[in-house]
């Protein structure tokens, strides 16, 4: 009777999720096949922002596991050091989650191998893909090691597991900056600055990660005191130090437009016009203030709805601030006579917001299958087909 | 060679001859429809214009591909599908390899390019019936049908050109050189 039940239980965890996933794959199937050209749209709307939404998700949550495999920080009772496998699960949804929104803004996703073949140097969007697929060659490999490995191998093998976290990080360091001046060098745009946006991202990519850690992994660590307020702790820390860094850039990023005209003309929509109650409420107030002190009091009290009340709310702002950075921006470009501008009226169609739905039930129900079948939690073994459970 | 285009905005009646005569013979299944080119509220084809004002008076611009030597759509593909064609000198799209990333038509500073609402893949300047015309050293149809003679099209690497015969008769300009685009597009201005 208690087999029988385990039985269902097991079913369930495995079955759900599966289920979610195929829903959202259909969604994005659905959603694509339903694409076409809107009226004075932009080029690179909603699916754009939220593929780059993902990809900094992704590099966060590498800096927070990078700590415990470089730097050896394993927390005050090794809870570090328990979440590890986790920690690296998650990027590695995060970016399958970019790649499924990535492939359906192109027009032609199954030429995508295009890029490799006709490899052009000059593009900074030829370099994502090749920088994308060592980021998660090298993350899949780090986390086969590390459910392949016992404790015990794990000390002796320390070096290959330096290497992988360390090919990784510098990867993932590349892959940012680069993500940064896929949008700093198009210079028809005067409100992306690459050297800016560069510092921006890395940036963001602290606060999100350590945000998207925080409360995925919360879904395992709830139940358990100790990761529990570990978690809290040390993700309010890294969320609340970066998070002021990120309040500085983005009111940097505000000033130094006001003096270029051309840059203005979109950032002051942002700032004081369509969007100014998203800037001001969503990312200045809740997704800069309010996550700022949430994340402190859960680092100060061990809160764990603290850090997930924070965690929460920098997910939602910095999507919208990722949107209203490259949507709007798009939306009023110079044109050839001095003064005149280009204007886009963008609103995302049914179609795109159907693909990013899609993705978005995909995002935790792939990190929910990937727990029910992988050995991610603290203890656990592969038992069949080397890495599963 | 390197071929160019000549504009003479002082010749230029803005009867919009070139820009219906682009869009009928390069796009003429999109021209059937009700929105050709969705992206521009346009007609299918690969002339634009802008109208702004200079000392009061209005000022008009007819946009197309300026084939910049240092072309930020040429950088910007991934693929290579963006190229300049080193036999004349366009930057040209090759559509079997492009994946329809959209980063050549962010990138270009002119506004040069939109979206096919059939194939979703960029048009520019020359368009397929003009790129047959051109290889068979004929002039593209906008140069063809302009009644006012305000379009020139040549070599620039040829002394004798008519585009080298108007740019060493008069003032002219390049839009947005400033960007380091070093476009082959001229607009004889005075
Ligand atoms: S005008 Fe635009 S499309 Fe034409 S070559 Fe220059 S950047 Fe490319
Ligand atoms: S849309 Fe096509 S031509 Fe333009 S950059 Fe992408 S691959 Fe190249």
């Amino acid at each position: 009777m208690a087999r029988s039940r385990m039985d269902l239980k097991r079913l369930g965890s495995v079955g759900i999720p599966l289920v979610l996933v195929l829903a959202g794959l259909a969604m994005v199937i659905y959603g694509f096949a339903k694409k076409e050209v809107e009226l004075h749209a932009i080029n690179w709307g909603l699916l754009v922002s939220g593929y780059t939404y993902f990809a900094l998700v992704a590099g966060g949550s590498i800096l927070v596991e990078a700590i415990h495999t470089i730097f050896g920080y394993k927390g005050p009772r090794g809870e570090h050091e328990k979440l590890v496998r986790l920690a690296i699960w998650f990027p590695i949804v995060s970016l399958l989650c970019a790649w499924i929104l990535i492939l359906a803004d192109l027009s032609r996703p199954l030429e995508f191998w295009r890029i490799f073949a006709g490899f052009n140097p000059d593009s900074r969007i030829a370099w994502m893909a090749l920088l994308y697929t060592i980021y998660i060659a090298a993350l899949v490999a780090q986390l086969v090691f590390l459910i392949r490995t016992s404790d015990e191998e794990r000390v002796t093998h320390k070096k290959i597991e330096i290497a992988l976290a360390s090919a990784g990080l510098v990867a993932g360091v590349l892959l940012y900056t680069n993500l940064a001046q896929v949008f700093g060098t198009m210079i028809s745009v005067p409100g992306w600055y690459g050297a800016y946006l560069a510092l921006y991202f890395l940036t963001y990519v602290v606060v999100l990660g350590a945000a998207g850690h925080a409360l995925f992994t919360m879904t395992y660590a709830w139940k358990h005191k100790e990761l529990r307020e570990f978690v809290s702790h040390y993700c309010g820390l890294v969320i609340a130090s970066s998070v002021l860094m990120l309040g500085l850039l983005t009111m940097w990023g505000v000033v130094t437009a006001w003096y270029n005209p051309q840059a203005w003309a979109t950032y002051s929509m942002i700032v004081e016009g369509m969007y100014s109650a998203l800037f001001w409420g969503v990312v200045i107030a809740l997704g800069i203030a309010a996550t700022f002190l949430l994340a402190l009091y859960a680092t100060l009290r061990r809160s764990a709805v603290a850090i997930v009340s924070a965690s929460t709310l920098a997910l939602i702002a910095g999507f919208v601030n990722i949107y209203l950075t490259i949507v709007v921006h798009q939306t009023r470009v110079p044109e050839v006579l001095s003064g005149l501008y280009r204007v886009a009226e963008y609103h995302a169609s049914t179609a795109e917001i159907l693909i990013l739905l899609g993705t978005f039930i995909i995002w935790p129900s792939l990190y929910a299958l990937g727990k029910a079948i992988l050995p991610l939690l603290p203890g656990e073994k592969p038992k069949k087909l080397l890495i599963f459970k | 060679m390197r071929l160019a285009y000549v504009w003479d905005s002082r010749k230029c009646i803005a009867c919009m001859a070139c820009v219906v005569a682009c869009a009928s013979a390069n796009y003429p299944e999109l021209m059937r429809e009700a929105k050709p080119n969705p992206q521009w509220n346009w007609l299918a084809g690969n002339i634009r214009v802008i109208v702004g004002e200079n000392g009061g008076k209005p000022e008009l611009r007819l946009i197309s591909c300026q084939h910049c030597e240092n072309a930020p759509c040429v950088s910007a593909c991934p693929t290579r599908a963006s190229y300049i064609d080193r036999r004349t000198g366009l930057v040209r799209i090759d559509h079997s390899k492009c994946i329809g990333c959209k980063a050549c038509l962010v990138a270009c500073p002119y506004g040069a390019r939109w979206l096919n609402p059939a194939t979703m893949l960029p048009e520019k300047c020359p368009g397929p019936f003009c790129s047959k015309l051109i290889e068979n050293g004929l002039n593209p149809v906008c140069v063809e049908v302009c009644p006012a003679g305000a379009r020139y099209f040549g070599d620039l690497d040829d002394p004798e050109s008519p585009v080298n015969e108007e740019l060493r008769k008069h003032r002219v300009e390049r839009m947005l050189e400033h960007l380091g685009t070093n476009p082959k597009w001229f607009v004889i201005t005075g």
